[in-house]
């Protein structure tokens, strides 16, 4: 007997279904991008339980006709393109014609629609993708579609959905996306009968922005505009820097009007910020990239947030460069030539993960450079070399961020290793190639101290430059428990060996390192005070903040906070946490607002508490240029040892260099 | 221009300027000073940050008069050094100042008067008060004004006086300092003034008034008002802006009330404080009839405790205070006993001085849930 059979297309269709509709806010913007497609000026969204129970989108968009109106929810069937050639010039939001016939299959959904002129309009029902009912029926011009009881027949899907407050919170937000990206449309969403969001047809983005977000937002916001039409034309709004955010759930990014979550783009927005924002701090920003169809395949995935662009590197520039230029033209960074080439140079991380046909001129410029070092290098060392390979092979493997920005780190420090060569002449060329810090950094040439001071400041480059070539960082897993200090170099350096070989330890670095561990766990345990007010607060939420508060209003109580939900998105703020000043424990609601994707619960007072432990470790952690005793070193390294990270310092730079035995021993021609 | 001057006299006038003078080198024209010629017999200071003016005016001997411009804090840091003596200023080309005293000599460079701001016009001032008065009205509420720049409204303290008599409030929020006069010493004011007024005006007049005797004179109008004290005058940009309705916080219904000691209550307070969280400064009040018991905790460091004999008769209560909050009003009061007047563990308490000498003085004063 034959094991293979064809499934019936109602299997199909719930399988599909998995794929496309995901929780209710999937369902909500299939919906939504239907009437947008369809030329709607007024599009209303009611939700009720969450989604779950009740969904409707209602549309004044051009409708459908009888036919249209049954065919619409066979799978494949789509009025938006016919060929597959059609697919390279995409401008409708949908196209796959699968959403309708993969919602039918889950739930029971009834259709209304009217086109304008027509005498009667037509009502479609169908229960778990099952035409029960088609009748006629009167509206105005435009369609309803009511979605009840998602997923009543797929009960394992059922229950992956989330709380009501979190399915909530999607759909709020989704909402918000796309009354961002469409201000000419006039947006309704209620959720069991409480208005969420109302939004007028705006003229504009800012308007639309300003009906959403209120005045506070706005005013922090620069306007972007760059690129070019043929790459990637970029307009929309950045935060000031002054507006920080631990998550990048305010960065809103839309492709030819459709909402994408792009990790290509949000990196070259943070790279954009660089030096400006502190590394773990994101921008808010909304930005719109229109990008020609034949550039970029939206049918990745069918969701649709995904895309993939044929140019990358160039969009990713295209976005980074428009960033940029807002910044430096509202005062927040000088735009320096070499800046822009030090970020190009660095700018082949963008392509990770993202294999792309043409390779970015910044890598190009980065290889030659580590070429024409290994021509004028004198020396049998073959480390530079060898580091740099390394790099190249890193950087197209993907990886985490926290990696991929200490690769960045790595590529940085072997791009300028003038101090191998001091007399070829590079060494006038690297350091202009740095900002303006690092500047101070190399130019003060190879003592380690000073270099090291500097590069202090600057948390994304750790001072091993100075030490370029052989001296490396540690790995944990070599680290051994008998670490004997010898003394000091400079007062700031503990010099010690080990069976490996000689260490160099940064008792600044080293010291943070044991105060955070104490410090971060005091903090953990700390318990909630609360200061009341004398005049409660009221803070007007933003849409998905509103949605986000019921999920986070006990939390946030936890942690001192007293509050109280008056009407619509307006909540008044009684009694704040004791241990903040005033002023952070503002920052800290919007962040919990903000972070509140059920994952990040918790996030925003665990980096707090982390800010407030690294700085307090920070100021007590003994100084550079002071002399320890025997005692003290021992001390200090054995506590070093026992710590959650021994060999990086709180702001991640590392706390112990080794030159091992084999490069001195090689150093001295003994291999 | 051309002049000649005490030392002393001009050290006095610069150290009151120097208070004004941009700190934060925004524009660079506003870290300088503005000296002009008034008559044969006197010199007039202007520093401006824009948002306060102060002008000062000091006896010199003018022997060309005329203008000049140059750095406060230089200036400030020279005649501070100089001997006892006099000193004379000659202007020089391309507005540099020479600065002589008995054996040392400076030069100075100056800018051009131009980029010097304008100095805000103002009426003569229209309403007298007593010095002393408006002098313990700012040491007893100032401590309350908020330090977080983003609360504009709070930074200041509300004044408003009127012929029932003068009152200031301030507040950050978490309490609230208000003190009241009725008794104005006669001169019940023709006007009326209702401002709110910057921190940092309210500093620099401490300043003003300390050696200063008798009245100061006061005026305003929509953005600014002005004070005139002695020779100076300072004008202060108000701040815009609506202070909130301390009315409705003023505590209604507190039916317990306890007197203090008010030195032997803050030494309690001070010492109990050292074992407080360095960052709440949480200390508990546990009253029960016959005493009150102060504690405090931290985790890591341990805990403190005293005890204070009081003639409370009431009912057994705990409350949670910042420490710190306590000491600022004990500090400011004066008084040898303080009374405590308070509803639960979570409603405002208040505090005031028991005995009356003319001012309606309370302190507002929210606790912490610990």
């Amino acid at each position: 007997m034959s094991k293979i059979r064809v499934l019936s297309d109602h299997v199909a269709n719930q399988i599909a279904a998995g794929e496309v509709v995901e929780r209710p806010a999937s369902v909500a913007k299939e919906l939504v991008e239907n009437s947008i497609d369809a030329g709607a000026r007024n599009i209303s969204v009611d939700v009720e339980a969450g989604g779950r129970r009740l969904l409707r989108v209602a549309d004044d968009g051009e409708g459908m006709t009888r036919d249209d109106a049954l065919l619409a929810f066979e799978r494949h069937a789509t009025s938006k393109i016919g060929a597959l050639e059609d697919l390279e010039r995409i401008r409708t939001l949908g196209f796959r014609g699968e959403a309708l016939a993969s919602i039918a299959s889950v739930a029971r959904v009834e259709l209304i629609t009217q086109i304008e002129g027509e005498a009667e309009g037509t009502r479609v029902l169908i229960e778990g993708g099952r035409m029960r009912d088609v009748s006629p029926t009167a509206r105005p011009r435009g369609t309803t579609i009511t979605v009840r009881d998602l997923f009543f027949n797929v009960p394992a899907r059922r229950k992956f959905l989330r709380s009501e407050a979190t399915e909530s919170y999607h759909l709020t937000n989704f909402v918000t996306h796309y009354a961002l990206a469409h201000p000419e449309i006039a947006f309704v969403l209620t959720n069991n009968g409480r208005e969420i969001l109302r939004s007028a047809p705006a003229a504009n983005l800012r308007e639309r922005a300003y009906q959403i977000f209120g005045a506070d937002f706005i005013e922090n916001l620069l306007e972007v505009g760059g690129g070019h039409e043929s790459v990637a034309s970029v307009r929309g709004y950045v935060s000031a820097p002054r507006e920080r955010r631990t998550s990048r759930d305010a960065q809103y990014l839309f492709v030819n009007g459709r909402f994408v979550r792009d990790r290509l783009i949000a990196r070259a927005l943070t790279e954009g910020f660089r030096t400006v924002l502190p590394q773990g701090v994101y921008p808010a920003a909304l930005l719109f990239l229109d990008v020609p169809t034949e550039e970029v395949d939206v049918n990745v995935h069918p969701a649709k947030t995904e895309v993939r662009f044929r140019r990358a590197a160039a969009v990713a520039d295209a976005v980074r460069d428009a960033v940029r230029g807002s910044l430096a033209s509202s005062g927040f960074l000088r735009l320096q030539e070499d800046v822009d080439e030090q970020v190009a140079e660095t700018g082949g991380a963008f392509d990770t993960g993202m294999p792309s046909p043409e390779t970015s001129p910044g890598r190009d410029s980065s290889r030659q450079s580590v070429e024409t070092r290994e021509q004028g290098e004198p020396r049998p060392f073959s480390q530079p070399a060898q580091g740099a390979t390394r790099v190249e092979a890193e950087v197209g493997a993907a990886r985490s961020e926290m990696e991929q920005l200490r690769q960045e780190v790595i590529e940085f420090i072997w791009s300028p290793t003038e101090e191998a060569t001091p007399e070829s002449g590079s060494q006038g060329e690297a350091p202009r190639e740095m900002t303006t810090n690092q500047h101070a950094a190399s130019s003060t040439d190879s003592s380690p101290a000073p270099a090291s001071q500097a590069g202090r400041q600057v948390a994304a480059f750790p001072p091993v430059g100075s030490a370029a070539g052989i001296v490396r960082s540690v790995a944990v897993e070599s680290l051994s428990p008998h670490i004997l200090p010898l003394g000091q170099l400079e007062d700031s350096f503990i010099i010690a060996t080990d069976p490996d070989g000689l260490l160099l330890i940064d008792q600044h670095a080293a010291h943070e390192r044991i105060l955070f561990d104490k410090y971060h766990e005091l903090e953990a345990a700390r318990r909630a005070e609360s200061q009341n007010l004398l005049i409660p607060e009221t803070f007007d939420l933003t849409p998905a903040q509103a949605a986000a508060f019921d999920i986070v209003a006990e939390e946030l109580e936890t942690y001192g906070f007293g509050l109280m939900r008056l009407s619509g998105r307006t909540i008044a703020v009684r009694a704040v946490p004791a241990d903040l000043p005033a002023g952070e424990a503002r920052n800290m609601l919007a962040e919990v607002l903000d972070a509140c994707d059920a994952e990040k619960r918790g996030a925003a007072r665990a980096s707090l508490h982390e800010q407030i432990a690294v700085s307090l470790s920070c100021r007590a952690a003994v100084k550079l240029n002071t002399p320890l005793s025997a005692e003290k070193m021992r001390w200090l390294i054995e506590r070093l040892l026992n710590t959650s990270s021994p060999t990086t310092c709180p702001h991640g730079r590392p706390t112990i260099l080794r030159l091992t035995r084999r490069d001195i021993e090689r150093g001295f021609h003994r291999r | 221009m051309d002049f000649v001057i005490s030392k002393n006299a001009l050290q006095k006038e610069l150290g009151f300027v120097q208070g004004t003078v941009e700190k934060k080198n925004t524009i660079p024209a506003l870290s300088n000073i503005l000296i002009e010629s008034v008559g044969e017999g006197t010199i007039r200071i202007i520093g401006t940050d824009m948002d306060v003016t102060l002008r000062c005016e000091t006896e010199a001997e003018i022997k060309t008069p005329g203008w000049m411009c140059v750095s406060a804090r230089k200036l400030f840091e020279i005649t501070r050094v100089l001997p006892d003596s006099s000193v004379s200023f000659r202007k020089e080309e391309n507005n540099w100042v020479s600065v002589k005293c008995e054996r040392s000599s400076f030069r100075i460079a100056g800018i051009e008067r131009e980029s010097f701001p304008e100095v805000p016009s103002f009426k003569t001032a229209t309403v007298k008060l007593s010095a002393n008065i408006f002098k313990t009205f700012i040491d007893r509420t100032i401590f309350a004004i908020t330090l977080e720049e983003s609360r504009y409204t709070l930074s200041g303290a509300k004044f408003i006086l009127n012929n029932s008599g003068a009152k200031m409030v301030t507040t950050d929020g978490h309490r609230l300092a208000y003190i009241e006069r009725q008794d104005l010493g006669g001169n019940a004011p023709k006007e009326g003034i209702e401002a709110l007024i910057p921190r940092k005006t309210l500093a620099e007049l401490t300043k003003l008034m300390t050696s200063q005797e008798g009245e100061i004179g006061l005026g305003a109008d929509e953005n600014h008002i002005y004070f005139e004290v002695g020779p100076r005058l300072l004008i202060s940009r108000t701040l815009a802006g609506q202070f909130p309705n301390y009315e409705m916080v003023m505590p209604k219904g507190n039916d317990k009330r306890v007197e203090f000691d008010s030195v032997l209550l803050g030494q309690a307070i001070r010492r109990v404080a050292l074992m407080a969280d360095d960052r709440s400064h949480a200390v508990r009040f546990h009253l029960v009839p016959g005493s009150l018991h102060i504690s405090s905790q931290t985790a890591e460091e341990g805990e403190a405790r005293e005890t204070i004999a009081t003639e409370y008769n009431g009912g057994e209560i705990e409350i949670g205070f910042n420490a710190t909050y306590l000491q600022d009003f004990l500090n400011a009061m004066n008084d040898s006993a303080v009374a405590f007047e308070f509803k639960d563990g979570n409603s405002q308490a208040q505090l005031k001085p028991t005995s009356d000498d003319g001012y309606d003085y309370r302190y507002v004063i929210m606790p912490m849930r610990i």
